[in-house]
């Protein structure tokens, strides 16, 4: 074996410059260098011993936070939040509203809400989840119940606990969760031989649903950024980062000291919290627009998404009544009505969205393009492109250089082929 | 100078031992064969009309044994030429199974992409003769991911490849669970191919293939082809850890067929120089070409390859022929250029193609008349399998090789009975290597958890596990090993020592809209796109203007020269660490690094040096482990020359490299000797013989483990060598009057044995 070792060792570390790099490297490295006091022989025949203990006899797992086993390997956690105390800025109440107001993106009346966390990103067979957070309604109360995976070992009850739990409402709702946490889960019961049924239960993922809303108003779509911008939610300093939940299951697997997962349990509890919370926002708005009048653009963002276009000017029509938002609305309103190919309509929309001031270049562009293309009037159209290059023109300083030059390019040629264009006059077919 | 009318194939092989000023040295007739066909036995009446309507009524006997072997559930290897129709020996087996059960389920894995496309066109265009709904998909890494989902849940047949298998498929098992639950065959083409490395990893992915396919339940049948090599049925039941039976015996027919090996004339007596072979190739080839001879030239470089091209095309036009009927077929063509020349070749637009071996792999490109060899590839499989490509059923075929100035390709020209007695070589793996275990077991862990006591196909894991586990990337628990570690161990292993790396080639001649020109892998970069080199693609000059090593982009633009560059590689080997040693033997780190220095320009046509200028480019290092043995005044005689003791270093690393894969179980391209007269470190004499595999997989270290049989082997393969002076077989080829050099090898062997004894 040691020998072995030996032999291991020299070919996983063979130029002396790549020998630090990979020290850090977990699990190629001498096991005396890195792992610090558990590393030495003796620490690590002792840790199996105990070890061994821990995992024979599941009671010998120290450190979980309060609560109870369930099945041998399988433990739960329960907490209870109250519906009155708001998650940063935002109340937990009407969760079955907010449900169904989202209905149409996998919403419903009793959501479950969950999240995993599990031993990597990596994604494949060998990625599993060890701690599965539950957020229900529960009379008065919002209570998460956390699944604990207390070794891979007792993988198969655990899926059959955790399947149980997520049956218990009418919907899951998860951010992320069908491109990720729900293919593991089948990726899980297929290890275990087994099929399941969560996969057809309706499935709200707030993640897509938040891109759709906050598009090119969020920078990143993290769920702590989105709760730090929306909820206006700051987690402590006890707070985890997901990028170290796997190597903490991995010390506690080796230690049998559950107390190294404190600050993962609080993590996932805070992720549950902040998924009931912003689905509790996301409905507000998709019923009511949410309470500023840029809220109603981005409600009618998302009805428009879900092809419900009648919704989606409904709600631009009352942004349009807010004038910093007026300019936004109409434009949104005009790309709807050039869909829908109403294109005298698409010109009205497009010139009101004019009066709305700011840097307007699209709009007289598209306004050139339809007169050019659906109404067929050159010099409306060339009217149009020249005011969209003049204004361009007077905008060089504030447009990086290569692409106010393209831009510049652009219009040019378009200026020139109206101008081709309206003197052969008449209503002419398209080339 | 070329003769107007145009000749039969018999015409121009008169013309070229009558009127050729070179000599012919060897020209055999293979005589014809008559076929030998079977009944189709009892299948399905579908496939037996799919196959009338292809035109199959009966069966090669090999085809037969093969179909009847397989559907009996036998593992099967066949070894088959080209033309003998293999893929009916697994396509028969494979349909007649799911027209049985259309749940069954089949996978087919080639060495390369293009083979896979090249597949799945010939077994769709029989599947839709049977009018059964068998869908046939392939799965590799271009496959758009919106088609990934139904083709993991509903193709019958997934045409893949080794790598694919490897990261994308095993490790996502459980999404292929239709697949492994009812998979029947697994087909293995192009067997031959995987020896050595590539081999010993495969055989440790059929090895977690075969684990995943238990957990669900199934067994599936192996269907092998092979090409020609010494040991087909041993290299599949290696790879395979499972009984097979070997079909070798060929039931197709075939036409004769004439072999010649044709030897430039001299133009200086005194100093032995001969007329240039790739220039006497060209004439042939043109001579063939404009006779409208069908006709596959072979050399060994992708420059070669350009120079061929261009000058047959000036060889055509010159007759008044027309240059497009032949084209160059290399690695680095983009792969819509080469599907375009393939289907070229079959159809008959383009009659003549000049390739590397990039074309000895089965790609169909149907049969030529003629197969010309710009010098010995180097192994007897590969010019048998590149003098196969001209071959066909009936009516004449033929092949020449046109030996080049070389040693090895003059002692052919000598003594041709070489190539005809000599044995294809051996096809070895090595699937316990440690090093690749080791990365295997990773995998298959990370795939299903092992059992404490299972094993890796028959490889014991115990040791590795507690290993694994003891570094933490799995975790014990209730006797099972479960992965614990965030990474996905398939990425991190390489399947193929070769680097993917690849730099594009950039046509700026029009800036405004560059064009994608072709590739070039990283390796080669420093020789054939260094800045100011003049690149050919397709025949035409392109001038390097910038390589950017960053971006892996090579920019290039149209030029009119009349030279070609070829750089000069500097190759450097240092000692970095010694891990053991014992008396002159020992083994450690080395790094290999390699750096152009200058090049040179080369006038087309006459191929005199009209110029140089130096490259500038960093050097491609490679660490990896090597095995050293060093000559100390003691043992090499004072009387030698230098010339005589470094042919004699050279000498003794040529055998070692001969005789070393049969203890390394490796392939001979696996490992690299180099020999110093006077080591740098050392300073004496010394060889080496390194793991030509970034990191070093093990070979060096048990080389030194092995040096007693090392030496004793090679003592004894050159005893037993009939050769007077040195051959490719022994010690090389070596000219020049700094004596015998097999004597005095011989002699060294023998001090050798004492000082060690």
């Amino acid at each position: 074996m040691s020998d072995l070792r030996n032999r291991l060792e020299r070919f996983f570390s063979p130029a002396p410059e790549r020998k630090r790099e990979q020290r850090q490297d977990r699990g190629y490295g001498e096991p005396g260098a890195e792992q610090g006091q558990n590393g030495t022989p003796d620490a690590i025949s002792a840790h199996r011993r105990e070890k061994g203990a821990a995992v024979g006899e599941f009671l010998g797992v120290r450190g979980l936070p309060e609560g109870k086993w369930l099945r041998r390997g399988v433990y739960l956690v329960e907490s209870r939040h109250s519906l009155e105390e708001p998650h940063g800025t935002v109340p937990l109440r009407g969760l079955g509203e907010s449900g169904v107001a989202l209905s149409c993106w996998g919403g419903g009346s009793a959501p479950v809400f969950f999240d995993l966390e599990t031993t990597g990103l990596a994604g494949g067979t060998g990625t599993y989840a060890f701690l599965a957070g539950v957020g229900r309604l529960e009379e008065h109360d919002f209570v998460v119940r956390q699944l604990f995976l207390a070794s891979p070992a007792f993988e198969p009850d655990w899926l059959e606990m955790l399947e149980e739990l997520l049956a218990e409402g009418t919907s899951l709702v998860s951010y992320n969760g069908r491109a990720y946490d729900m293919p593991l889960l089948q990726t899980r019961f297929a290890l275990a031989r087994r099929t399941s049924f969560l996969e057809e239960l309706p499935h709200l993922d707030l993640l897509r649903l938040s891109r759709g809303v906050w598009k090119g108003d969020l920078e990143s779509f993290r769920l702590v950024e989105v709760e730090k911008q929306v909820l206006r939610f700051v987690r402590g300093e006890e707070d985890v980062p997901g990028a170290l939940v796997p190597e903490l299951y991995g010390a506690y697997l080796r230690s049998g000291n559950a107390a190294v997962l404190d600050g993962v349990f609080l993590h996932n509890r805070w992720d549950i919290l902040s998924l009931a919370a912003l689905q509790s926002l996301l409905g507000r708005l998709a019923s009511e627009g949410g309470t500023e009048a840029r809220d109603c653009l981005r409600a009618g963002r998302l009805w428009a998404r879900a092809g419900e276009t009648e919704k989606a000017s409904r709600f631009w029509r009352k942004a349009g009544e807010d004038p910093t938002q007026r300019s936004e609305a109409f434009r949104c309103l005009a790309q709807a009505a050039a869909r829908r190919k109403e294109w005298p309509v698409a010109e009205e929309f497009w010139r009101a969205s004019l009066s709305g001031g700011g840097f307007s270049l699209v709009p007289l562009v598209e306004l050139s393009k339809i007169w050019e293309h659906r109404l067929r009037d050159m010099d409306k159209a060339l009217v149009f492109a020249e005011e969209a290059l003049r204004l361009l023109l007077g905008q060089r300083a504030f447009l990086p250089g290569p692409l106010w030059e393209r831009q510049r390019m652009e219009l040019r040629k378009r200026v020139e082929r109206l101008r081709r264009r309206a003197a052969q006059q008449g209503p002419q077919q398209e080339r | 100078m070329l003769s107007r009318r145009t000749k039969t194939l018999e015409e121009l092989l008169r013309w070229v031992e009558k009127d050729l000023p070179g000599e012919v040295a060897v020209h055999r007739m293979l005589p014809p064969r008559q076929a030998v066909t079977a009944p189709f036995g009892p299948l399905d009446p579908r496939l037996v009309a799919a196959l009338a309507e292809r035109g199959v009524t009966s069966l090669f006997t090999h085809q037969q044994r093969a179909v009847e072997l397989a559907c009996s559930g036998r593992n099967v290897a066949v070894v088959t030429p080209t033309a003998s129709g293999k893929s009916l020996c697994y396509t028969i087996p494979v349909v007649q199974g799911i027209l049985e059960d259309p749940a069954a389920r089949a996978l087919y894995l080639f060495p390369t992409k293009a083979l896979s496309q090249d597949q799945m066109a010939e077994l769709y265009a029989l599947i839709e003769k049977t009018g059964a709904d068998i869908r046939t998909f392939t799965y590799d890494g271009d496959t758009p991911s919106a088609a990934r989902q139904k083709i993991r849940t509903a193709g019958h047949v997934v045409i893949t490849n080794p790598d694919m298998l490897h990261t994308g498929i095993l490790p996502h098992h459980t999404k292929w669970v239709k697949l492994f639950e009812n998979l029947r065959y697994v087909v293995l083409d192009e067997l031959h191919t995987y020896r050595g490395i590539f081999g010993s990893h495969l055989a440790n992915t059929l090895r977690r293939l075969k684990r995943i396919c238990a957990f669900y339940g199934s067994k599936p049948v192996f269907i092998c082809c092979s090409a020609t090599i010494r040991n087909p049925g041993e290299l599949a039941e290696a790879l395979l850890e499972e009984p097979v039976a070997l079909v070798a015996e060929n039931g197709a027919p075939r036409g004769e067929k004439h072999v010649l090996v044709y030897n430039p004339p001299l133009v200086n007596r005194q100093l032995g120089i001969r007329r240039s072979a790739l220039l006497e190739t060209a004439r042939i080839a043109t001579e063939a070409l404009a006779s409208r001879i069908p006709t596959i030239v072979f050399t060994r470089s992708r420059i070669n390859v350009e120079l061929l091209l261009t000058y047959i095309r000036q060889g055509l036009a010159a007759c008044g022929g027309s240059p497009d009927i032949v084209a160059g077929y290399r690695g680095g063509y983009l792969p819509s250029e080469r599907r375009t020349i393939e289907k070229g070749l079959r159809d008959g637009t383009i009659l003549g193609v000049v390739s590397t071996n990039a074309l000895e792999l089965g790609v169909d490109i149907g049969s030529l008349s003629l197969a010309l060899l710009h010098g010995y590839p180097g192994g007897i499989a590969a010019a048998w399998q590149q003098m196969g490509r001209a071959g066909r059923r009936s009516g004449l075929s033929a092949a020449i090789l046109v030996a080049s100035s070389f040693p090895l390709d003059q002692f052919l020209a000598n003594q041709p009975d070489y190539l005809f007695n000599a044995s294809p070589e051996h096809a070895r793996i090595n699937p316990n290597n440690l090093y690749i275990l080791v990365n295997h077991v990773k995998c298959a862990a990370f795939e299903k958890p092992f059992v404490q006591g299972e094993n890796l196909g028959t490889a014991e894991t115990g040791d590795v596990l507690n290993y694994l586990e003891e570094q933490g990337v799995l975790h014990l628990a209730e006797g099972r090993y479960f992965w614990q570690d965030a990474s996905f161990p398939a990425e991190n292993v390489s399947l193929r020592s070769a680097t993917s790396e690849n730099y594009v080639i950039l046509d700026v001649t029009h800036p405004e809209r560059p064009v994608v020109l072709g590739e070039v892998d990283r390796p080669s970069a420093p020789m054939l796109i260094h800045p100011e080199a003049v690149y050919f693609h397709a025949g035409q000059p392109y001038q390097v203007m910038e390589l950017d090593q960053e971006g892996m982009r090579c920019l290039v633009k149209r030029v009119d020269a009349d030279y070609y560059t070829d750089a000069d590689m500097a190759v450097r080997l240092q000692l970095l660490d010694v891990f053991d040693s014992a008396e002159s033997w020992g083994w450690g780190e080395v790094l290999l690094a390699s750096r152009p220095t200058v090049y040179k320009k080369i006038r087309l046509g006459t191929h005199e040096n009209v110029g140089y200028g130096y490259v500038h480019l960093g050097e491609e290092q490679m660490h990896t482990t090597g095995m050293w043995l060093l000559f100390g005044e003691e043992v090499l005689p004072s009387g030698w020359s230098d010339d005589l003791r470094s042919s004699v270093l050279a000498g003794t690393a040529h055998l070692l490299r001969s005789t070393a894969p049969l203890f390394l179980m490796c392939d001979r391209t696996d490992i690299s000797v180099h020999s110093h007269v006077r080591d740098p470190h050392w300073e004496r004499g010394a060889i080496y013989l390194v793991d030509n595999v970034p990191g070093g997989v093990g070979l060096a270290e048990t080389a030194f483990a092995m040096r007693g049989h090392l030496i004793r082997a090679a003592k004894e393969a050159l005893a037993g060598c009939p050769c007077e002076r040195g051959c490719p077989g022994c010690i090389g080829i070596f000219s020049g009057e700094s004596g015998n050099v097999k004597a005095s090898v011989r002699e060294l062997l023998g001090m050798l044995g004492r000082a060690s004894a």
